[in-house]
């Protein structure tokens, strides 16, 4: 039996522009699964972004609700949203998204200004998970001397330096080149395999194979899931031809 | 039109440019406009009035005749036209309005002359004056608010009815002897004569005095005003407060334009990627650079013209009681002064605009497309790494890792806290000036001064004085005693004032180098006459006394006074007795004893002593010669606290809230890692904080060694050499707290930004 760690009750999210409401969300009800590595797809527009910010409590909804663990927090004060977004969730941004002022090492200690292990404890944390995605003699380089890859797998570690409940990720290898996103996708199986929970938001179909489960999005609501299982990698044909036509049944 | 989308995009910063030059540009046009307003008024007065080119205050003994020779000697001179004696009295008693309030100052009864007083400028009631009718200067009836019908008491029982108000050069500032103007003299008693020259054709009073010292041995009998010397004085108000208002203009545009390159440069930041865009379509350096030109030209136009257009406002607030006491009813005209200060303040603007636009065509668009994360653009080097994320590191490592910016703020606060600093200190020294009084004229400490109106009574007057228990010594004095130093053609005037005392001992008179006369061959003399006769302490100096009898003194002092405008000496009353010069004790500084109060004295024995003379609290004393020289700096100070505060703040609100905007991006991720609006906030504030204070730290030293250095300079004209500041420990604590306030608002105004949600920005571009 999965337990459920994040749910939306009929969330819905509309913006407005020049006085016309665009319902990007639409009435969408969604549960995630510990230790799930799903991936969510669909065309553009079809509001598989947005749905992701409104779970990673980056962007507030028109109507609904989002639980973290039971927990409603829908409505919660900007502070209170902040430590949710620090204590129990990683982001991972398709543009990276570094501070560029700060050095490769400081931005993966930069969610880790309130915890209350010891400094010392935290530098080690995150040195093993530089170490870990092969990063360690880059530490001290600012992002504008890091490769794209690079990059990205500092993001990586920064989403990590809290060990978060779940880890969101938005288009993780849009901006790379595909030796280096195989490098991210690898790093992202390995986090699964270890009991990480992922949310990703893809269109490229060798990242979504890597995907435990996928939902396929249309106009803002769930047109689809597929249950494929821990990624294997002599597999990878299979899943492949799997999710293929799980995606032609729904004209992508 | 590219460049007029750009002000609705850039609406806030458009504000600040057109604020900021704004009040720059006011600033600079209203001290032009009080520094010349006052001279094409003073030049149709001149001419209107056909006042004397030269006013002659012979020596006091034998004035009449003294008077009489010096008129028959100025009636040989070719450029001379006329000259008349007038008769008057200088008036010692304080004299009473209405029978009610009294007032003290420098004023001379004169008996009305045809000549002299015929073509004076009425400003209201007639020239034609009966027995008991007197005409006053605007000057004195605005001052003291007298009106035509008011009656005036001039000791003894002799009363005068305003019959009229009227105006001329030589009588436009209480500060010098003012005029009111009589029928016949009803003081009979001393009397003393004026010499009026009147001149041929466009000659001056100078010229005049230069022929008439070389026909006559160098000698003039008497002291001598000039009309021109006496306007360029009614204008030193003008000129003192022109002159700071300039000063701090400049400031105020030197710290703008620190300011106004950070915005530009903000700008170019921001737009890199645009410009960059423009260039890929084919723009040229030069369009894209006329297109932000065109932007901040009309930003830096605007602000300036709409500056120099209501600096009316500050300009005519200053001149009001010029314009009042010349008898004019328009006001300053600001056009021409408004176009000068303009085109300097646009030239600067868009000079500093035009050299740091140049930098666009650094920008190469392929770079800039494939390091958009970089923030700079610059290479960065390899740095220890700062592990903490408090808002006291966070601040700590935007101080160090951008440092540019960090020094421009630095600087940006430091001028203005020194600012802030100048004025909280000046003012108030200046509040604390009649307290030294002593110090400034150049008198000694004492509690009480006497005046005597009856000299016949002066020597008992004095002996009753020193037998009265609160008093400890009585030191006797007189200021009526002029002597002149050696000729030179072009040096003007050459009459010294003196300050005689019966003794020096053991009195606080200051003296900047050497001391006060000991012997009856010494004298002390003011700095700014030491210096242009070019005498050290230890040198001998020649002194004549009643214009030809020479004398031979050991200079043994100088000291620094603001006493007719640095011109004078201090000497013995035995050095006078010993050169048969013949004069009168006429003050007394009256010392009390320990545990007596000058106002219990004053009101114990002010009412006794009304017949033989007054009795006034030392700090009164010279009151008008000290309002010249303090009421325009206080008049100016407040304002220029306030704007420097305002700029100061005004300046920290624009470049915190461009740095937010530039950092917007960052915000948003900081806020995607788990960072509250608060913590951001927190550390802007920090940040503020820390540089602030670093800034204070600067400013507090350079100002206590600088501020009296600058005071020194401005003081110059009259041969100051020394400012004594004490400073006043709670007034710099307080105005450095209240910058520090200002600068931490203002950084908390800047940052209201911070509580937008910037991070759904995070993915777009």
């Amino acid at each position: 039996m999965k337990t459920c760690v994040m749910k939306t009750e009929k969330v819905c999210k509309s913006f407005v522009s020049d006085g016309e409401v665009n319902n990007v969300i639409k009435n969408l009800d969604v549960k995630l699964y510990q230790g799930d590595f799903t991936v969510i797809m669909g065309s553009s527009g079809s509001g598989k972004s947005t749905l992701l910010y409104l779970l990673s409590g980056m962007d507030k909804v028109t109507s609904g609700k989002v639980y973290l663990k039971e927990r409603d927090i829908t409505g919660l004060k900007e502070s209170a949203m902040a430590d949710i977004r620090k204590d129990s969730i990683g982001f991972v941004f398709q543009n990276m998204n570094l501070i560029p002022d700060l050095t490769l090492l400081e931005n993966v200690l930069s969610p880790s200004f309130q915890s209350k292990i010891r400094k010392e404890d935290k530098k080690k944390r995150a040195e093993t998970l530089i170490e870990k995605m092969e990063l360690y003699p880059h530490k001290n380089k600012f992002p504008n001397q890091l490769s794209g890859g690079q990059k990205q797998r500092t993001a990586i570690c920064r989403a990590l330096m809290n060990k978060p409940e779940i880890l969101f990720a938005d288009e993780p290898t849009g901006a790379l080149n595909s030796n280096a996103g195989k490098g991210v996708l690898d790093t992202f199986t390995r986090l699964h395999e270890e009991g990480q929970s992922i949310v990703m938001v893809t269109h490229d179909l060798k990242a979504a194979v890597r995907g435990s489960r996928v939902i396929f999005l249309r106009d803002g609501r769930i047109d689809g899931e597929l249950e494929q299982g821990p990624y294997r990698q002599k597999e990878e044909e299979a899943r492949e031809r799997m999710l293929y036509e799980f995606l032609k049944e729904r004209n992508w | 039109m590219m460049w007029f989308k750009k002000i609705r995009k850039k609406k806030v910063q458009s504000i600040f440019i057109v604020v900021i030059l704004m009040v720059c540009s006011m600033l600079m046009t209203s001290s032009f406009v009080i520094m010349t307003a006052g001279n094409a008024p003073y030049e149709a007065l001149t001419e209107e009035c056909r006042s004397p080119v030269l006013k002659i205050y012979p020596f006091r003994s034998d004035e009449s005749e003294i008077a009489g020779q010096i008129k028959e000697k100025m009636e040989k001179l070719s450029m001379v036209e006329q000259v008349e004696v007038i008769p008057y009295y200088y008036i010692i008693d304080r004299i009473r309005i209405n029978g009610k309030k009294s007032i003290e100052g420098f004023f001379d009864l004169m008996t009305l002359n045809d000549r002299s007083h015929g073509s004076i400028r009425m400003l209201e009631g007639s020239r034609e004056l009966k027995d008991g009718q007197c005409l006053i200067p605007a000057v004195l009836s605005n001052s003291e608010e007298i009106k035509v019908g008011d009656f005036l008491e001039i000791g003894k029982g002799i009363s005068y009815q305003v019959a009229g108000i009227y105006t001329d050069p030589y009588n436009m500032n209480l500060s010098f002897d003012s005029e009111i103007i009589v029928k016949e003299n009803m003081q009979s008693e001393d009397l003393k004569y004026q010499v009026h020259v009147f001149a041929k054709g466009e000659k001056i009073g100078d010229e005049v005095l230069d022929i008439y010292r070389e026909q006559n041995g160098t000698i003039l009998e008497g002291r001598a005003i000039t009309l021109e010397a006496r306007i360029e004085n009614n204008q030193m108000t003008e000129l003192i407060l022109g002159g700071i208002l300039l000063g701090i203009s400049v400031v105020i545009l030197c710290i703008s334009g620190i300011m106004i390159r950070y915005m530009i440069k903000s700008t170019l930041i921001s737009e890199k990627k645009t410009i960059a865009i423009y260039k890929t379509l084919g723009y040229k350096n030069g369009k894209i650079i006329s297109i932000y030109l065109k932007f901040y030209g009309f930003l830096i136009v605007a602000g300036t013209i709409l500056g120099s257009s209501l600096s009316k406002l500050i300009s005519d607030s200053f001149t009001k009681i010029t314009f009042q006491n010349l008898g004019v009813t328009s006001s300053s005209n600001i056009i021409f002064d408004g176009i000068f200060c303009s085109s300097i303040i646009i030239a600067y603007g868009m000079l500093c605009v035009y050299l740091l636009l140049r930098n666009v065509g650094k920008i190469r668009p392929m770079e800039v497309f494939r390091n958009e994360a970089a923030h700079t653009g610059k290479k960065q080097k390899n740095v220890t790494n700062a592990l903490g994320f408090s808002p006291l590191h966070m601040a700590m490592r935007m101080i160090f890792r951008d440092k540019k910016y960090t020094c421009m703020l630095v600087i940006t606060c430091i001028m203005a806290a020194y600012c802030v600093n100048f004025a909280a200190t000046a003012m108030v020294l200046l509040d604390d000036f009649s307290e030294k009084n002593y110090y400034w004229i150049g008198f000694d400490k004492h509690d009480v001064s006497f005046t005597s109106t009856d000299l016949k009574t002066y020597e008992k007057t004095i002996e009753k004085l020193q037998k009265e228990k609160e008093v400890e010594k009585v030191i006797k004095t007189t200021t009526q005693v002029a002597v002149s130093v050696p000729w030179e053609k072009g040096m003007g005037d050459t009459i010294l004032s003196t300050m005689v005392y019966d003794t020096y001992e053991n009195l606080d008179m200051p003296v900047i180098l050497g001391r006060n006369p000991v012997y009856s061959d010494e004298i002390a003399m003011g700095s700014l006459m030491a210096e242009k006769m070019n005498k050290q302490v230890g040198d001998y100096v020649d002194i004549y006394f009643n214009g030809s009898q020479k004398a031979t003194f050991l200079l043994c002092g100088i000291y620094q006074s603001f006493y007719d405008m640095g011109k004078s000496c201090r000497l013995l009353g035995r050095t006078l007795e010993e050169q048969n010069i013949s004069f009168l004790y006429e003050g007394a500084s009256i010392y009390l004893k320990e545990g007596f109060e000058q106002e219990e004295f004053l009101k114990d024995h002010g009412k006794e002593y009304e017949s033989d003379g007054k009795l006034i609290d030392r700090k009164e004393k010279y009151e008008n010669i000290l309002n010249m020289i303090t009421g325009p700096q206080m008049l100016a100070i407040r304002p220029f606290m306030v704007m420097a505060l305002l700029l100061g703040g005004l300046n920290i609100i624009a470049v915190v809230y461009l740095k937010n905007m530039d950092n917007r991006k960052i915000q948003g991720i900081y806020k995607a890692i788990g960072y509250s609006s608060a913590h951001l906030l927190k550390t802007n504030i920090t940040y503020v904080f820390i540089i602030s204070l670093f800034s204070l730290c600067i400013t507090i030293p350079i100002f206590i060694v600088a501020f009296p250095k600058t005071m020194v300079l401005s003081l110059a004209v009259m041969g100051f050499l020394e400012y004594p500041v004490s400073f006043n420990v709670t007034v710099v604590i307080m105005s450095n707290l209240g910058t520090l306030a200002v600068y931490l608002f203002s950084a908390l105004a800047a940052s209201k930004s911070l509580y937008d949600n910037p991070i759904s920005e995070l993915t777009s571009e």
